[in-house]
């Protein structure tokens, strides 16, 4: 089932038959770029549909077609409607060598230019700093496990309000630099009138204190402030389809150009007011890129997918007048009544919720050209990719359950342990038994319904692909 | 149509979670808790109905008059009323009268040593519960074990 990898080309085929038959009206009810084409084809489906009957003239039973045919339209348009500001925009930044106070000469940034990405337009936008710490060695995965985890101890949101900050905040950077001037002047002499910032070093101090005060709210702590985090990093390993790196390399073309536009700036000894990072260029040339077909889905793929549909699930549910599954003893109208607050406020999913992620492909993998892939691999053309993926969950001081039962070892606690144990299992054959039958249920609802906007199936129903939503009617669709 | 993500408890990780409302209003149970811990003996339902839903005629139980009056029997004898000291009584909450939807921890006593590890696990890491949040076991919802790389690629003896 994994080929619906690559057979891409055979759908487009079978749409292209479908959109020329006699029936296609159907389907234009359900994909019509216009309004005006909607509602053509609401009219002319229900002529067909109910040819030598005069239920067609009926105003109400037309105008019933027409407003189905509208509002799959606009369903439909936020799928499809792509402007090229939506786009993935490159964002050149000058790099100072005192950006840093890291002694390291290998990982210490050189003065000159890096290049960023930067958010799609008008998505949410609430990027936070976080100051991290480790778990104590004993409750850290294993080193071989190729898991590493951060909890956060305080975090504090941005909130740029120059239009420079929005694209380069520069907040970290004078972190940086404040960090450095405490570490200069802390071999000063000191004395009984001597000791802190030198003036000009207390002048520029003042500066940076004065623009993160600015640019950012309140530093709290993590779980006081409502901002439960831990960073969960993996190594994992990718399928990666071999369109993915035809797209990438067209991305990297396109940032070597603006890179190359930007070294010819002399970004190095440009002169200019701000000691951090400053915009030098842009570059965002959609015309001109790939989209990548990122099946088959992965593995993550599939738990995003779950992770976003059991996050919502209970919202707004609750359990009118039943507090359990089955009441027995003696009970009062007025406890029966009592109003029953939302379940998913009072019943939290035992799910491990993620908020965000990154991926990084290590320098050597990227390096090469092309896939990698033999020429004598037969379609889909995939390759397992080694990438670390690093999660934003949001647990306060996340540690692995066979860590916390380990961390138990030798203090004669065996049935807290297998309390740990089954509790754990039962907890991870809830969210894997849940999800799935939450996914399924909705793959089954589209198929089963004519009327529906689905997905492009695939090998299971919920390896939808996160990433790239190809939508089409079901039904009277070829599937 | 259906394929089951796998996960195990090498998935499932320990941490606080806050925002959580209260539970048990209006009784001496009145408080925060943790996710509950299904205890299996429904299904899950269409679209996950049996854990979010009520009184629609899914997910409930059936008994027959013996085996509910001998429940009955011992919910009045052993859990409707608690001891509290040598003279006072209180009232168990309504939706420990009976199957519940989940055991609630901290409530449910089957869980008490659930409890216990969770706290005394976090002690001996050097944390204490934050008053802010509630402890708890939560699952990721795919599986960092078979995405890693040492788990997948074939015979390679896992760590742990």
């Amino acid at each position: 089932m994994n080929a619906f990898a690559d057979k891409h080309q055979l759908h487009n085929h079978r749409w292209y038959k479908a959109l020329r038959c006699k029936d296609k009206s159907v389907l234009e009810t359900l994909i019509a770029y216009t309004k005006s084409g909607a509602r053509a084809a609401a009219h002319t489906t229900l002529e067909t549909q109910t040819e030598g009957t005069s239920i067609a003239e009926s105003r109400v039973v037309g105008q019933m077609g027409v407003e189905n045919a509208l509002k799959s339209s606009a369903a439909l348009h936020p799928f499809v409607n792509r402007t090229a500001k939506d786009a993935l925009e490159f964002v050149a930044l000058t790099v100072r060598a005192s950006a840093t106070a890291d002694g390291n000469p290998v990982t210490r940034p050189q003065p000159g230019a890096a290049l960023g990405v930067a958010r799609v337009a008008n998505a949410a936008r609430s990027a936070a700093l976080h100051a991290c710490g480790r778990p104590p060695a004993a409750v850290r995965p294993p080193t071989a496990s190729g898991m590493g985890v951060l909890w956060s101890v305080a975090a504090q949101e941005l909130s740029p309000r120059n239009e420079q900050a929005k694209t380069a905040p520069g907040v970290l950077e004078r972190y940086a630099l404040l960090a450095q001037l405490r570490a200069e002047s802390a071999v000063r002499p000191q004395g009984a009138f001597r000791g802190g910032f030198s003036a000009p070093a207390q002048h520029a101090a003042n500066g940076y204190e004065r623009y993160i005060r600015d640019e950012t709210c309140r530093a709290l702590p993590s779980a006081a402030g409502g901002m439960t985090r831990s960073f969960i990093g993996i190594k994992a390993l990718l399928s990666v389809h071999e369109g993915v790196w035809g797209a990438a390399h067209q991305l990297a073309g396109e940032a070597e150009r603006l890179h190359a536009q930007v070294a010819a700036m002399n970004a190095d000894r440009r002169e200019t007011s701000t000691r951090t990072a400053e915009v030098l260029g842009t570059s965002c040339r959609p015309a001109q890129r790939l989209e990548p077909l990122c099946t088959p889905a992965t593995g993550f793929a599939k738990g995003f997918q779950l992770n976003e549909l059991l996050r919502r699930c209970m919202q707004t549910r609750t359990r009118k007048n039943e507090p359990c599954k089955l009441l027995l003893g003696v009970y009062t109208n007025a406890e029966l009544n009592r109003e029953m607050p939302p379940v998913m406020d009072t019943e939290p999913m035992p799910l491990c919720t993620i908020c965000d992620f990154g991926l990084r492909v290590p320098t050597e993998v990227g390096a090469s050209d092309g896939a990698g892939i033999p020429d004598h691999v037969q379609h889909p053309r995939v390759q397992g990719c080694p990438v670390d993926l690093s999660l934003h969950v949001c647990l306060d001081g996340a540690i692995r359950a066979t860590e916390l039962i380990g961390a138990l070892d030798g203090a004669g606690e065996i049935h807290k342990q297998r309390a740990l144990l089954y509790v754990g299992s039962s907890q991870a054959s809830f969210i894997s038994e849940a999800g799935t039958a939450i996914s399924a249920a909705q793959a089954n609802a589209n198929i089963n319904s004519s009327k529906k906007i689905g997905v492009r199936p695939h090998s299971n129903p919920h390896s939808v692909s996160a990433l790239t939503p190809q939508p089409f009617a079901n039904g009277s669709a070829p599937t | 149509m259906n394929t089951l993500a796998l996960l195990s408890i090498y998935d499932v990780w320990g941490g606080g979670i806050n925002n959580v409302q209260r539970s048990f209003p209006a009784t001496p149970y009145s408080g925060a808790y943790g996710p509950l811990v299904q205890h299996g003996l429904t299904s899950v339902g269409l679209m996950g109905h049996f854990f979010r839903s009520d009184g629609r005629g899914h997910g409930s139980h059936t008994l027959s008059p013996e085996c509910a009056d001998e429940l009955a029997a011992k919910l009045a004898d052993e859990a409707h009323w608690l001891r509290v000291g040598a003279k006072k009584y209180v009232q168990a909450p309504i939706a420990c009268r009976g199957i519940p939807h989940g055991f609630a921890p901290g409530v449910h006593t089957v869980l008490d040593e659930y409890v216990g590890a969770l706290e005394h696990a976090y002690r001996l890491a050097g944390r204490e519960e934050s008053p802010w949040t509630k402890l708890g076991l939560f699952s990721l919802p795919f599986s960092g074990v078979t995405q890693a790389r040492n788990a997948i690629e074939p015979f390679k003896p896992l760590t742990r």
